[in-house]
């Protein structure tokens, strides 16, 4: 009859269970606080965007290139006409990924297209997040 | 095998490794705490600057103090220095008109379109 008295292996083998378990504990909650973190970030863009094409759809510049132009600025960099070296409020977002719909009486901005990067991952949304406006007429009127 | 004294060593390296995570973990939360705190000040800040009439000194208040008329010797979030925050209404008078605040240092930009023009 062998009986096993080594124990030298043992730590090693507790060891690799252990990191395998915490290190994809600590992974989940990044990616799930990454991604709610990031994707907050983007409602307030793309409502600050909203805002920003709702006020000035008063204006009788709507039909002009530079006011689409201006919304999704408004959305990617948080000012309508940002600096040349200005950043995106969320990273890899690019002008690309917002979408301006106006209706006869209110205004759309859509992410479309966007994969929040959390490094491990990446999370797709799917046309979200998406905020619609009325125009307040608060431009020329 | 002499046994005697593991346990501590054992014990140590754990120890370093996890008051690293935990000590990072604080850090973070602390750095996230504060980069929020201060982007919904600047976005109070222009929104206030959109609805009353523009007064740059008032907003750049209302970012260091909460408050746009501070007592003497009011001590500014963050330790923020009144030369971080960048005041600005781009585009006014007109139908750009808009009041901008940004905290260059901490990557913070935000900008509230003035109705009425």
């Amino acid at each position: 009859m062998i009986v096993r008295t080594s124990r030298t292996g043992s730590a090693l083998i507790e060891f690799a269970a252990a990191l395998i378990l915490l290190s994809g504990m600590f992974t989940g909650i990044f990616q799930v606080g990454y991604t709610f973190f990031t994707y907050t970030t983007l409602v307030n863009a793309v409502r600050a965007g909203a805002r920003y094409a709702s006020l000035q759809a008063g204006n009788s510049n709507v039909a002009e290139p530079q006011f689409s132009k201006s919304v999704v600025n408004m959305v990617v960099y948080g000012e309508p006409r940002p600096a040349v070296d200005a950043k995106p409020v969320v990273r890899g977002l690019v002008p690309g990924n917002v979408e301006l719909f106006l209706g006869p009486t209110s205004a759309t901005v859509s992410v479309r297209g966007f994969e929040i990067d959390a490094i491990f991952t990446k999370v797709a949304l799917a046309g979200r997040p998406t905020v619609t406006f009325p125009f307040t007429g608060g431009g020329a009127k | 095998m002499r046994r005697r004294g593991q346990s501590l060593v054992e014990t140590t390296l754990i120890l370093a490794a996890f008051m690293g995570l935990i000590l990072g973990m604080v850090g973070v939360g602390q750095m996230l705490f504060v980069r929020q705190a201060l982007a919904e000040r600047a976005q109070d800040a222009a929104r206030w600057g959109a609805v009353n009439s523009y007064n740059a000194p008032a907003i750049r208040n209302l970012v260091l103090y909460g408050t746009a008329t501070p007592s003497d010797g009011a001590i500014a979030f963050g330790g923020l220095e009144p030369s971080e925050v960048v005041v600005g209404n781009p585009g006014c008078p007109g139908v750009d008109c808009r009041v901008s605040v940004a905290i260059p240092g901490h990557g913070i930009q935000s900008t509230e379109p003035v109705e009425g023009f």
